[in-house]
């Protein structure tokens, strides 16, 4: 026996690695729950908790077109972010590109698909908002207007999108026009925006499970699969969202919560618990901590979470419907990144847009959650201003004037 | 407003096509084998009228004579009408959608004078040459359509250029203030050629 085995050795041995190697696939492909050994590279943390539902990305158009394609096909993206898209009316959509007189951008830069800038499992190449071509991509297409432009002639080409300014896909937020129709506004403005919500009827069968809820809010149930916090729940084969799979700072203590409607809706607990009691529960980073040394906290915590200015605010505000009115945004990554969309969405119900873009173009100044001053002017008013002014623009000099006037008044009450 | 062009469009193409079985083939001809320069014209009456229609009757109207709402670049957060120019892009693009048509076509809006920077760079030398004879008053060509043929991205095509003139004060009034106009740019009146509908279709 023992010869037998030693003259065949390199073929039992062959044989059992086989078997090692075969058994261990067998248990990744049939039985493990945890397929993430099966990813060619790690996942942008926008797609990380649906990695494992491959056909989410890779869909039967991509397999027909196998030979011809060049990955995902746009359709696949479309499917999930298309809406949020549309909202905002795309500022650079594939249609506007057609045109083959666009040639002269497209063989630059692709923009007629989403993979020309979005590759997945590249985390080498991938920069926020998981865009995976060199910073500098603006000015393929926009460097005449750079050089045009007096405000801009001494900026670089990579800080279009990454100063807090431009974004590729929702760009209003910025517009000129906009900036200028601001221009001059205190820190706090004289009247608050009020968002009063279109419907606010008691529920019949208060918070009983998921499914009871979208019987009801089906439109809510819709957005929230939009967002971090429901996005696995729009695939029948994962399972809800936990902290534990979060890569954001989550507590230990909370990791095995599953999210669904009644992790921040509970009928027992006092009113503003879903708009921040909630989401401490889970959430654990340094802008979360300090959430309670703000001014928000303080107008939040005197009112008993009926006014004031919770988590929810911000990052699930109040947004209009199309026929009049307000509602709960339950897509929780709708206004988050670039954080620019929260502007029009909730800083400047409040607040002016100068004060509102000084503070989120500040990192540490949202760490430390808006619990004191800007420090740093963001430029893009002023420069907007300027333009006006050049062009002989009455308003817009009025209100440098007064703000001139202001400013000599505070240095010389400095002085005495 | 969209659909009604649409539809419009579509009724064109099949009158051209069975207007042209019994003519000459045109030397060049679009994908469906009827004359190009004869779609880009049939092409360009609909462009034209329904332009006019917008400018004259919604946005001159509305914004200039009775002033209920205001036309602005950022029309969707001012609450306001499009531009002009942005209005018929947006039918271009929604054209430039639709897969399959039964004629392949592509427009838009070009200028000897743009106050889009990018624009001016779509411009191909055809584009250039056509722009330059349609908006030259000292041209033969001068408020007339100009044709020619080019190739882009290996693909030819018949390029048709016809005048855009001003046909209403919002159109001279706002190229006239604008911010990006340039010192060289001319002083633009009522029924000047203020650049040209650019109309593609792919040749055989």
């Amino acid at each position: 026996m023992l010869k037998w085995i030693l003259k065949h050795k390199f073929f039992l041995l062959w044989l059992l690695l086989t078997a090692a190697i075969g058994g261990y696939y067998y248990q990744l492909f049939f039985m493990s729950e945890d397929k993430t050994a099966l990813l060619p590279g790690l996942t942008t943390d926008g797609h990380h908790q649906i990695e494992m539902q491959c056909s989410a990305c890779h869909t039967e158009e991509e397999k027909e077109n196998v030979f011809t394609s060049s990955g995902v096909p746009s359709s696949a993206c479309i499917s999930c972010h298309g809406e949020a898209l549309a909202k905002f009316s795309d500022s650079h959509p594939v249609r506007k590109f057609k045109n083959p007189e666009n040639i002269i951008f497209t063989s630059e830069i692709d923009a007629l698909k989403c993979v020309t800038c979005h590759v997945e499992h590249n985390q080498k190449v991938t920069a926020p908002m998981g865009v995976t071509v060199p910073q500098d991509f603006c000015a393929h297409c926009h460097e005449v207007t750079l050089e045009n432009l007096d405000s801009h002639k001494d900026l670089s080409y990579d800080t279009c999108h990454t100063a807090g300014c431009h974004n590729y896909h929702d760009n209003t937020d910025l517009a000129p026009s906009f900036l200028l129709k601001h221009y001059g506004e205190p820190k706090l403005l004289p009247e608050f925006k009020e968002r009063p919500l279109s419907s606010d009827q008691p529920c019949p069968d208060p918070w009983a499970s998921a499914e009871s809820c979208a019987s009801c809010h089906s439109d809510h149930m819709h957005e929230f699969q939009k967002g971090k916090h429901g996005m696995r729940l729009a695939f029948d084969n994962l399972s809800p969202m936990r902290p534990e799979l979060a890569r954001a700072p989550m507590k230990k203590s909370a990791a095995h919560l599953n999210m669904d409607c009644t992790s921040c809706h509970q009928p027992e607990k006092p009113q503003g618990f879903a708009a921040y009691n909630a989401c401490i529960q889970c959430h654990d980073d340094t802008h979360t901590r300090n959430y309670t040394d703000s001014k928000h906290f303080t107008l939040w915590d005197a009112s008993k979470g009926v006014s004031g200015v919770s988590c929810a605010t911000c990052h699930m505000p109040k947004v209009e419907n199309e026929g009049g009115g307000y509602h709960v945004s339950h897509d929780n990554s709708a206004n988050l990144k670039p954080n620019e969309k929260m502007l029009r969405s909730v800083c400047t119900d409040c607040h002016g847009l100068q004060f509102s873009m000084n503070a989120l173009a500040d990192p540490e100044l949202i760490e430390a959650n808006f619990s004191r001053n800007p420090t740093v002017a963001h430029p893009g008013i002023e420069w907007s201003a300027n333009a006006a002014i050049k062009r002989g623009n009455k308003d817009a000099k009025k209100i440098r004037d007064y703000l001139q006037s202001l400013s000599k008044e505070n240095e010389n009450n400095k002085e005495n | 407003m969209h659909h009604s062009k649409y539809t419009l469009l579509a009724s064109l193409g099949m009158l051209t096509l069975h207007s042209c079985k019994s003519e000459p083939e045109a030397s060049s001809s679009s994908e469906g084998g009827y004359p190009a320069e004869q779609v880009a014209e049939a092409l360009y009456q609909v462009l034209k009228s329904d332009r006019k229609v917008y400018a004259q009757k919604i946005v001159n109207r509305l914004v200039n004579k009775e002033g209920v709402i205001k036309a602005h670049e950022e029309w969707a957060s001012e609450k306001a009408l499009l531009l002009p120019a942005q209005f018929f892009r947006e039918g271009a693009e929604e054209v430039d959608s639709i897969e399959g048509k039964a004629i392949d076509f592509t427009y838009s809006l070009q200028s000897k004078w743009p106050l889009n920077m990018e624009n001016a760079k779509k411009k191909t030398p055809k584009v250039e040459e056509g722009l330059a004879a349609v908006s030259d008053p000292e041209n033969p060509l001068y408020g007339e359509k100009w044709t020619g043929e080019e190739e882009i991205g290996g693909k030819k095509f018949f390029v048709g250029i016809y005048p855009d003139r001003a046909v209403a004060p919002a159109c001279w009034e706002c190229h006239n203030d604008h911010e990006n106009r340039q010192p060289e740019y001319p002083e633009f009146k009522k029924n000047d050629v203020m650049g040209g509908i650019v109309i593609r279709i792919p040749m055989n």
